[in-house]
């Protein structure tokens, strides 16, 4: 029998409110209170690294080329080096119960890989994996399409995964994406020449989404909706 | 009834973690579930919850350490209950865990002489080479991370000993590997200390990003400063001095060796030609200019104490003896000038070429050129009557010779037929501390004894073999 999964298109969100989103959520996956759900929403342009502070070697503007473009910076406690996200870019937030048989972490980043490898797919790129470096690739491995950077918290996911759907990748200069510093960034816009409609590229990772986790799409129960009100109600 | 924390078996193709942070601290009450420490994986983060109820009596796997899958994290229990030193235990069934390594087992040390450095722990070789051969490629052992780390610092992994599972190179193997010869001098606070998500250099580790649960934040060793204390910076050259004297106690496994030399020889060759010599020359035959340019002979036949360790196990012996000189200035600073070529020169050439450096240190004439390229040093602890010392290496040298007061003492000699006599000798202690990565004892010994030959039997005329 699959679980239930409830996409939540959020539109743009700031990350420090998404983020505070997702704490919200998982604590309530954790209890029991709601299914499964994914996050889908774009970014306003932010750097975001590890709240340890590795990664912020890999930030390569100063501060006043950070204001300029108007980029904030963000520390946060997913896995993984340092990332940019922004308008065009799809970013997802699985707030997922990984249930006996799925716990294993890197059995998990496959999965997600999976879902963002199909989506791309969907679209006329074609994308892999590359050994060691997480996310999905054009298959010369020259360039990025998606990252992904996950926490796990008692076998509940938070943070996901970013795929360039039309992202204007000028910003990624003013990083080492991911620390990774011999291969660059690409988006479907401009493999494709043309950007596929954001939302069209949404319905196709939800369904890629719930088809390699197995679950059931359904719309949002009056439990996700109440923690949603009361999200927005809180940070208004 | 102590509970040991391991990492557990977070995936199937993942045989080790990194912690990130401790959430709570050695003798927290930790509730059952409550999270406890938060451990990376490649591109993912997650946080462990505690199995047990109890206090927190022990962290072992500090911050930052990767482990194995299977290593003790920390040791939970009732308050003031003795912990015992976690012992590996067997591997939990239908999990892969690897048995945890000693490394995991005691805490690790900062800067302790006692403790053996990384090196002395890390296993054969030639035991990783054969576990190579035998799978044929190295890489198979190799995480991500360690990977990564190996393209940045341009580290051939075949020359790293793995000490993880099945000769597997962990991110700590690759650090050590990386530390025993990498550059830098670390150690190094600005004022005010450190600031969070700041790069420092770190020792030979190259640089590392100060996190907000930092166990080496000097904030945690600050000094409490009471009314009447004063406060300095210490600046060049005091500064130059505290970091290479902590990187080198760190980086290399110091051991020393005390002989004792009769110097009867060199006293009565230094009185019967003193006076000749300062007029000639217009300064003193010094014994430390004997001791000096023996040393540099001793040196030119044994060359492996006039060598440096450098990246990747390669030994460095160099073609010429550079002898430093350890030299107190007035102001209370150390110098060490070194002499090119000691090994060519006469007792004379090289008393006349260390007069010079003395007169140059002590009124701030030393250039740049003087002090770089030692190749060996020698340090003096007997100027002030001192018998003998343990020196600290001059890196990246793999050795230095302390030399002790010369005193008269009454010692038992015995002559030719075989017939013991008490006599009065000028005797002195010379110690030699080296790196056992570059010599062993046996070198050593070798070295010390045919300098105390050299020295007992004093021959002015000798040129080097």
């Amino acid at each position: 029998m699959s679980a239930d999964l409830q996409v939540v298109r959020l539109g743009t969100r700031g990350y420090a409110d998404a983020f505070a989103l997702q704490r919200r959520l998982v604590d309530a996956r954790i209890a029991g209170d709601i299914d499964d759900v994914l996050l889908l929403l774009e970014h306003p342009p932010t750097i975001t690294h590890s709240h340890t502070g590795r990664g912020l070697e890999n930030l390569l503007g100063g501060a006043d080329l950070l204001t300029a473009r108007g980029v904030v910076v963000e520390p946060t406690d997913r896995g993984g080096n340092i990332t940019f996200h922004g308008p065009g870019q799809l970013v997802g937030y699985p707030i997922v119960g990984l249930r006996d048989g799925e716990r294993d972490l890197h059995a998990y980043l496959r999965r997600v890989e999976e879902v963002l490898l199909r989506a791309s797919a969907a679209f006329g790129v074609e994308t892999a994996r590359v050994r060691g470096r997480t996310g999905t690739w054009l298959t010369d491995g020259s360039r990025k399409l998606a990252a992904i950077g996950v926490k796990v918290r008692k076998w509940t996911t938070l943070h996901g995964f970013a795929i360039n759907v039309a992202t204007d990748l000028s910003f990624f200069d003013l990083i080492v994406p991911c620390g990774i510093a011999d291969a660059g960034v690409t988006s479907l816009a401009r493999e494709l020449g043309d950007a596929p409609p954001m939302d069209a590229v949404m319905d196709v990772v939800a369904r890629e989404f719930a088809a390699v986790f197995e679950r059931r799409l359904s719309p949002p129960s009056e439990a996700l909706r109440i923690l949603l009100r009361v999200h927005a109600e809180g940070a208004a | 009834m102590a509970v040991e924390i391991r990492l557990p078996g977070l995936g199937e193709s993942i045989a080790e973690g990194t912690i990130v942070a401790w959430l709570k601290a050695e003798g927290d009450v930790v509730a059952r579930d409550e999270d406890l420490v938060v451990v990376s994986t490649d591109k993912v983060e997650t946080e462990l919850p505690s199995p047990a109820a109890g206090t927190l009596l022990r962290i072992v796997a500090r911050e930052g350490d990767t482990v194995d899958v299977g290593a003790i994290l920390a040791v939970l229990g009732e308050p003031g209950e003795a912990v015992e030193l976690p012992r590996p235990a067997p591997a939990a069934s239908g999990r892969p865990a690897a048995p945890p390594t000693p490394r995991a087992t005691p805490p690790r040390p900062t800067i302790p002489r006692a403790t053996p450095p990384l090196h002395a722990t890390l296993s054969d070789p030639r035991a990783r080479n054969a576990e190579v051969r035998r799978t044929g490629d190295p890489k198979l052992f190799v995480s991500p991370a360690v990977r990564r780390i190996a393209r940045e610092q341009d580290v051939d992994l075949a020359g790293v000993s793995g000490t993880g599972r099945g000769g597997r190179i962990t991110r700590r193997d690759i650090e050590t590997f990386i530390a025993g010869g990498g550059a830098g001098t670390g150690f190094v606070a600005p004022p005010g200390g450190y600031t969070v998500g700041q790069r420092i250099p770190w020792g030979g580790f190259g640089h590392r990003t100060v996190s907000p649960f930092d166990p080496s934040t000097p904030a945690r060793y600050e000094p409490e400063i009471a009314d009447g204390d004063t406060v300095e910076t210490l600046r060049r050259p005091a500064r130059a001095m505290a970091e290479h004297m902590a990187f080198t106690w760190w980086r290399a496994p110091h051991v020393s060796t005390l002989v004792e030399v009769d110097m009867e020889k060199v006293a009565q060759h230094r009185k019967a030609t003193q006076a000749a010599f300062v007029r000639e020359r217009g300064h003193k035959l010094s014994y430390t200019a004997c001791i000096g340019w023996a040393t540099a002979l001793t040196l030119a036949e044994h060359r492996s104490f006039n060598s440096s360790l450098a990246v990747g196990y390669r030994r460095v012996t160099h073609r010429d003896v550079n002898l430093g000189v350890a030299v107190a200035r007035p102001d209370g600073g150390l110098v060490v000038p070194v002499i090119r070529g000691a090994d060519r020169m006469t007792p004379a050439q090289f008393a006349e070429a260390l007069e010079a450096r003395i007169a140059a240190a002590r009124d701030g004439a030393l250039t740049a050129a003087d002090l770089r390229g030692g190749t060996f040093t020698i340090t003096n602890v007997g100027s002030n009557g001192n018998l003998a010392s343990m020196p600290l290496i001059n890196q990246p040298q793999v050795a230095i010779l302390a030399v002790g007061a010369i005193k008269k003492r009454v010692v038992v000699t015995t002559d030719a037929r075989g017939h013991d006599a008490m006599v009065i000798r000028p005797m002195m202690y010379l110690t030699l501390t080296y790196d056992h990565r570059a010599n062993d004892g046996a070198a050593s010994g070798r070295f010390l004894r045919r300098l105390r030959k050299r020295l007992e039997q004093w021959d002015p005329g000798e040129t080097p073999a």
